[in-house]
């Protein structure tokens, strides 16, 4: 993903708010991007900008574009294209129309390799990447499915009426609906010669050995398949693995008859999930019993995406409601949510901030291991540096709606050049064995409070607090150098690497 | 007249706490009747000594701001003793323990709900002391500034009110109504939590100046280890409503006893990529206080427990000086941090 330039206003009576004023981060694959700064700095509003949820009054977005999944080819075409026609937009629109009708006019396989580079020259042109172009059915294709975002509350992100495995459907069937009806007639068609083999089993009660969990003794009864001993769910009408069928009670051709009623409408629905028919047969209150296939392949999946996330009992989380569950399975709940439709981009708005020490690491370390074996981006925010520390490949600080300064984890924390970074550094109190003398002692304190962004200070919106305030500062906003490769600053007057400070 | 145990312990000692317990019953059934019983605080045992700074942590739900309310009588103890100041609080009458609240001050985790919206900053200071009737007229509003003075607010904010300060200043107002009656003791029951790293440097040290100015007594309550670390001289860990580990902050840290403790410490992120570190990580969740597990609370989650873990509580005996542990196995490595 590549944020350019991106202005957030929101225009309130007082005044616009400038919550963003020109920000460029980018976040590239499989990396974990840090977003840290204090309350009121931006972190969120970018996040819900990236993810098109600011509230359109008040919020405007007053300039700027965020590509998602953009080919690096199409970026450099990109910005050429912009320098071209930079002042010329009528060109722009003729270049479009030229290269629009050379692609009509290159038909055949032949030209396949010169159609797509092509195209890749229209992508570049017409902006195609950018999410901000996009209208808002376009971006639910796109939110939930190749992004999507984890709250920093887990208790009012997750609806209280529903259940975990209700919510984590719910996702799956807007965006992975193919791959559901696929589930369910790969199951119908297993019955279906089940019932035709006539080989039947009975479902056997065990009870599964006790062992003591975190919550007392967990005294569960489960069903097996009399024939083979695999698990036999409850909602099952033959065993997966030997092929059986359970007894049923109905006669069996009124049985048989559900089968085909069931196997045709499913089949319906893969060909083209809209037609007619299967919108009456849905939409029935008799007939839309066929639909509960569905629910159960979605439970199913969602049970799935739970014990990616390690989470304990994941039969038991799946039909639980959101209060029956501890802050940190609540939040690897929202994360299973979240990753189920495998996201390239996964944006953690402080997905740790009201969870407790041991339940955070568990969650960071949750987190890094899913995007090691995923290769999912993520744009963490959050203000507490040691997360940033121990997760971010690199880190963004921002302040007052700019970023301040961007570079890999180890140089921002080695190496702190602008004199916010270092101010901020420097009032954390440091544990461990090694600042035993800097115990009881002074923290720093940056001087004055963060700006209001209904009226921020001129130039530098740093410079009332800055130790190392120049006179540009007050006039000239700094702009995001690179002061070192892959290191950028926006100060005038950066701290020397040398006086670097030690945290640990 | 025989002399009492308690108070022959308690000497010297500013606090007290004597194996102090807090059941909340469940309620149920046709009747009403006590179905079952949450144990939040169980048979906890400590001494706070004058000007010192006892941090309390444990992770949420472990009972920490529960003992706290215990021991200021917000809640009332279903067993236990607690000795301040030479009298025993738990026999007190309304009454006097009205007059012995003077003498310690809870100063509470979110700055804004605790402070009533509709009051301006002179009326919320200068509350306890009309109540009290300590002062009245010409002489409250000169002794609200002067407290306001000291937790470093001017005199223009005197007729404000609360959503008109940054969470930073409503924290300093909260402090300023906690020392209006010039306690002995302090209770800070998360007070930084809800505020920015660079404003929480701000109160830490507005706390700690105030300590060496007054003389006051800190029982600081923190989930945060950074700021128990930097502030506190001795550190109690709490788990599942008893307590683990209590030892002064530089032993703890460095030879941590008990399993939790550890734990605990190798989770916090430590704001610098450099370090790599051996993590050991906790499986499973914090026991339901509902249904806590037999023996040692920890031992579902203990990667050295043995037999005994799950049958026998362990005692909270000392093994050093001054630094007590509940645990059949304590470390001895102190966790080669």
């Amino acid at each position: 993903m590549r944020i350019e330039g991106l202005k957030t206003y929101f225009h309130t009576y007082e005044g616009a708010v400038k919550a963003l004023e020109g920000i460029d981060i980018d976040v590239r694959k499989g990396e974990t991007m840090g977003l840290v700064g204090e309350t009121g700095c931006g972190k969120s509003v970018t996040a819900l900008t990236v993810m098109g949820l600011i509230q359109k009054p008040p919020g405007r977005i007053e300039a700027g574009r965020v590509f998602l999944g953009e080919p690096s080819r199409v970026t450099s075409l990109r910005k050429e294209y912009d320098v071209k026609f930079e002042h010329a937009p009528g060109d722009r629109k003729k270049e479009i129309e030229s290269i629009e009708r050379k692609i009509e006019s290159l038909k055949g396989d032949e030209h396949k390799a010169e159609r797509a580079g092509l195209r890749e020259r229209l992508a570049a042109l017409t902006y195609s990447y950018d999410l901000l172009t996009k209208s808002e059915s376009e971006l639910n294709e796109i939110r939930g499915n190749r992004m999507s975002m984890v709250f920093q509350e887990p208790m009012t992100a997750l609806n209280p009426a529903y259940t975990i495995g209700d919510q984590i459907g719910e996702t799956l069937e807007l965006h992975q609906r193919d791959k559901l009806v696929d589930d369910v007639l790969r199951q119908l068609e297993l019955e279906t010669k089940a019932f035709e083999s006539g080989k039947t089993a009975a479902r056997k009660k065990v009870r599964r050995e006790e062992r003591a969990t975190e919550s007392g003794k967990d005294r569960q009864e489960r069903e097996i398949c009399s024939l083979c001993g695999a698990t036999a769910r409850s909602d099952w009408n033959a065993c997966i693995s030997c092929g059986a069928r359970f007894s049923r009670i109905l006669p069996s051709a009124i049985r048989r008859m559900f089968f085909r009623i069931a196997l045709r409408y499913y089949r319906g629905v893969k060909d083209n999930p809209n037609n007619t028919w299967t919108y009456l047969v849905r939409s029935n209150p008799v007939t839309r019993k066929l639909e509960r296939r569905m629910y159960l392949a979605k439970t199913i999946r969602a049970e799935e995406a739970l014990k990616e996330v390690k989470i304990a009992e994941p039969g038991r989380v799946v039909r639980s409601y959101p209060f029956e569950l501890s802050g940190g399975m609540k939040q690897r709940s929202m994360i299973a949510m979240m990753m189920a439709c495998r996201p390239d981009l996964l944006i953690a708005d402080e997905p740790t901030t009201a969870l407790d020490v041991t339940v955070e690491a568990q969650i960071l370390s949750l987190m890094k291991e899913l995007q090691r074996t995923r290769e999912t981006s993520i744009l963490l925010i959050t203000h507490d540096l040691g997360v940033i520390a121990e997760t971010c490949h690199r880190v963004a600080v921002m302040y007052a709606g700019y970023v301040a300064e961007l570079s890999t984890a180890q140089e921002i924390f080695a190496r702190p050049t602008h004199p916010y970074t270092h101010a901020l550094l420097r009032s954390i109190p440091k544990i461990g064995p090694a600042h035993m003398h800097e115990r009881k002692k002074p923290l720093y304190v940056i001087p004055g409070i963060v700006p209001n962004l209904l009226k921020p200070p001129s130039g530098c919106r740093f410079h009332p607090r800055c130790e190392r305030m120049l006179d540009v500062c007050k006039s000239e906003v700094p702009p995001l150098r690179e002061l070192m490769p892959g290191h950028f600053v926006a100060c005038h007057n950066p701290v020397p690497s040398t006086s670097g400070v030690r945290t640990t | 007249m025989k002399k009492d145990p308690l108070m022959e312990k308690a000497k010297g000692h500013l606090l007290y706490a004597e194996r102090v317990s807090k059941n909340f019953p469940i309620r149920g059934g046709v009747f009403s009747t006590v179905k079952g019983e949450i144990k939040a605080v169980d048979n906890v045992e400590f001494f706070v000594d004058k000007g010192e700074t006892l941090g309390i942590v444990g992770e949420s739900g472990c009972g920490k701001s529960t003992l706290a309310r215990l021991i200021m009588r917000l809640v009332k103890p279903s067993a236990g003793r607690v000795v301040f100041m030479g009298g025993e609080l738990t026999k007190y009458t309304p009454k006097v323990m009205r007059d012995a609240r003077k003498n310690m001050q809870m100063v509470f985790q979110d700055p804004l709900s605790s402070l009533d919206p509709r009051m301006t900053i002179k009326n919320i200071v200068g509350e306890p002391l009309a109540v009290y009737g300590i002062a009245r007229g010409e002489e409250l509003a000169r002794k609200v500034l002067e407290l306001l003075d000291i937790v470093g607010l001017k005199k223009e904010h005197l007729n404000r009110f609360p959503h008109e300060f940054s969470g930073g200043q409503r924290q300093r107002v909260n402090v300023a109504r906690a020392l209006a009656l010039k306690p002995t003791m302090l209770f800070l029951d998360e007070p930084t939590s809800a505020l920015d790293v660079s404003v929480q440097a701000q109160v830490l040290n507005l706390l700690m100046d105030l300590q060496k100015q007054l003389g006051l007594t800190y029982v600081f309550i923190t989930h945060n280890l950074n700021v128990i670390f930097h502030i506190s001289d001795r550190v109690a860990v709490m788990y599942a409503g008893k307590l683990v580990e209590l030892a002064a902050t530089e032993k703890l840290f460095t030879r941590m006893a008990h399993p939790y403790t550890l734990a605990l410490l190798s989770a916090v992120p430590v704001a610098d990529p450099s370090v790599k570190r051996e993590r050991r990580e906790l499986t499973g969740e914090v026991p339901s206080p509902l249904n806590p597990p037999s023996g040692c609370r920890f031992h579902p989650r203990c990667w050295q427990r043995q037999r005994i873990c799950e049958v026998e509580e362990p005692m909270f005996k000392e093994i050093d000086p001054g630094h007590f542990v509940s645990c059949h196995f304590p470390l001895t490595t102190g966790g080669a941090q």
